[in-house]
């Protein structure tokens, strides 16, 4: 009896995480063969007739692939930058130095994080950045997704640098390390897999970040590649499925490499803690 | 408690203070410790030795008072500028640092040549036994060999003075015996003025050249492991040093004896009437014959043989008091016992606690 009841459970697991899967493998799965379909409709289908062509069409399209190979990773890499090193010094600032009411400034940061972003703030955002001539400028774009980042991302790393034993900068001062060799000799590489983590996400979400670029960057050769995409519409607005697809494939690339890269070389975790410090 | 002059002390602490809020970590401390000596902070977890440590080092700003290093007024120095070297409770071995780069750290913030900072870390090395492991990262050594890599760290830029802070409560028994006495071979042979702070009795009177009591950020007593174990000045020392530690049996003094729950000890001098307390080590106390005259009748609550020694704990009327017996063989005891006290070894405490005697 209880061995009917085991197969049965089992079989209905099973069926569950079958069908969950499914719902998320079949996009990628399009991603993966749509590209390489002379004929790509929105049905995950083998590619045939099979060809290369669509990519050929997407590397004529210059304004396109511009977008992607330079202001994308213009844009992402500078927010990337600033959000792991800010962060980083934020971080490590609100974790050692004595300030009345820390916790509660990180807590409200986080808190608005969202709003500073976010749809609502558009206004007030295009109005500081026109005053600042930062309009139509990759760095106006880089500080506004910086500035939305930076508060999760001062949380995120001030839990790696919690967990560094004071001792380890004690010991460094004693030994006679002045704060600032401290910081670089000590905790920066015990910091090193936290930054990286941090690193990644801030890139990823300044990657796939469409409504700051698109509301900031008037002009066509400073668009990165969420807006770029756009311009594989047809002028009725029906998306050319074919270049589309092909376009997607060459735009997630980067991350999938980020993250692979990251991995290999660090080991990713969202939690602090020190295993032998990384290899 | 400590009638020497500023003059012959080498690290000089004069009324140290440190406040953390509302706490009182470290209360008008005064001590002088002098040059070469390996001294031990003891004291209960709290009571303020580690704060000290601290503000010797410079990790802490004092509230009030001065620190005198050599002479030199360093109550208002950073670290570095101090000369020191300190090895701390969890080793602080920088993980992402081999031990040649661990041990090397001090010279190289200080600007010596590669060249001459891997020689002087290999002659450290080969000294403590640890030069075969400098190419491996902290977490690839045992906590014994880790210990070392500290030590040796500490003791690379030859500081004017050690600073330890419960180094070996991190090794198991066996090692810590081993690493005590390799400790104190070491600070013998570089000679350099040694602070030590520990919890554990055993160890400071075992290492030290003296000891300082603290308890609730005071000092209870400074002097040599000797002199503190055998003439404690209050009850709360007394019951601190020894293992087993000294027993106390709440009772009276009256026309010159103490009189205790069951019993009477005639002492030698006379003192004044009134509540008090009677110290006497386990080692002190032997068994006697049912009736002896001066002997403590007591309940037997547990023999238990140790090896060379057998300890016996008997209830004597609120309190346990330990019996050490230098004898091999297992006594036979009967429900009852009676203990008699060797009267040239008693220490008697007035009810506040300060020793009358």
């Amino acid at each position: 009896m209880n061995l009917v009841r085991f197969v049965i459970l089992r079989l209905g697991f099973v069926l569950v995480t079958v069908l969950i899967g499914t719902f998320f493998v079949l996009p990628l799965l399009w991603l993966l063969t749509a590209p390489f379909n002379a004929q790509a409709t929105l049905r995950v289908e083998w590619p045939s007739p099979f060809t290369l062509r669509n990519f050929g069409d997407v590397f004529r399209n210059t304004f396109a692939i511009r977008a992607l190979f330079l202001n994308s990773i213009i844009q992402a890499g500078g927010t990337m930058l600033g959000t792991a090193v800010i962060a980083t010094l934020a971080a490590y600032a609100l974790s050692r130095l004595e300030i009345r009411g820390r916790n509660v400034l990180v807590y409200l940061l986080v808190l608005f994080s969202s709003v500073v972003t976010g749809t609502a703030a558009m206004v007030p955002i295009f109005l500081l950045l026109y005053y600042l001539r930062l309009i139509d400028t990759h760095l106006g774009v880089i500080l506004v997704l910086t500035g939305g980042l930076l508060p999760t991302g001062i949380f995120l790393m001030r839990d790696f640098v919690e967990s560094i034993p004071r001792s380890y900068e004690e010991s460094a001062l004693v030994s006679g390390a002045t704060p600032w060799q401290t910081f670089r000799d000590v905790v920066l590489p015990v910091l090193r897999p936290g930054m990286m983590v941090v690193a990644v996400w801030a890139f990823v979400n300044a990657w796939g970040n469409f409504l700051i670029p698109a509301i900031l960057i008037r002009s066509p050769e400073k668009m990165p590649a969420p807006v770029a995409i756009y311009s594989f519409y047809t002028e009725g607005g029906t998306p050319v499925l074919t270049l589309i697809s092909a376009y997607s494939l060459l735009y997630a690339i980067p991350v999938v490499v980020l993250y692979l890269f990251v991995n290999w070389r660090y080991g990713f975790r969202f939690f602090g803690g020190i295993k032998g410090g990384g290899k | 408690m400590n009638s020497e002059s500023r003059e012959n002390g080498y690290i000089v602490l004069q009324g140290l203070t440190k406040h953390f809020g509302l706490v009182v970590a470290v209360d008008r401390v005064d001590l002088n410790i002098a040059q070469g000596e390996f001294f031990a902070l003891l004291g209960p977890s709290g009571c303020g030795k580690t704060t000290t440590l601290r503000l010797i080092a410079g990790l802490e700003r004092p509230t009030a008072g001065r620190i005198f290093i050599g002479g030199r007024d360093v109550t208002d120095l950073v670290p570095r500028e101090r000369d020191v070297a300190m090895v701390f409770q969890d080793y602080a071995l920088y993980p992402h640092m081999t031990l040649l780069e661990n041990i090397g750290y001090p010279l190289k913030v200080r600007g010596v040549p590669r060249k001459k900072l891997v020689a002087r870390v290999r002659e450290v090395a080969e000294h403590l036994k640890i030069a075969d492991l400098l190419d491996r990262r902290p977490s690839q050594v045992s906590g014994g060999q880790q210990q070392r890599a500290a030590v040796a760290r500490a003791l690379v830029h030859e500081p004017k003075v050690f600073l330890f802070d419960e180094p070996l409560s991190n090794l198991d028994a066996k090692l810590r015996l081993e690493a005590r006495a390799f400790l104190k071979h070491l600070q013998r042979e570089v000679g350099v003025t040694t602070v030590y702070v520990t919890h554990d009795q055993a160890e400071a009177m075992a290492m030290a050249d003296r000891i300082a009591v603290m308890f609730a950020g005071r000092i209870a007593q400074v002097g040599s492991p000797l002199d503190v174990y055998r003439e404690p000045m209050t009850v709360e020392v007394a019951a601190f040093l020894g293992n087993p530690p000294m027993n106390l049996i709440p009772g009276r003094l009256e026309g010159g004896e103490f009189v205790g729950p069951g019993f009477r000890i005639p002492l030698s001098s006379t003192s004044p009437s009134g509540e008090a307390f009677l110290g006497i080590r386990p080692e002190h106390l032997r068994l006697a014959e049912r009736g002896e005259t001066g002997a403590i009748p007591g309940r037997l609550y547990a023999v238990q043989p140790l090896g060379p020694e057998v300890l016996v704990t008997a209830q004597v009327g609120e309190v346990t008091v330990s019996v050490r017996l230098f004898t091999e063989e297992l006594p036979h005891l009967g429900d009852e016992v009676w203990l008699l006290v060797d009267p040239s070894r008693v220490h008697l405490f007035d009810s506040g606690g300060k020793r009358i005697r």
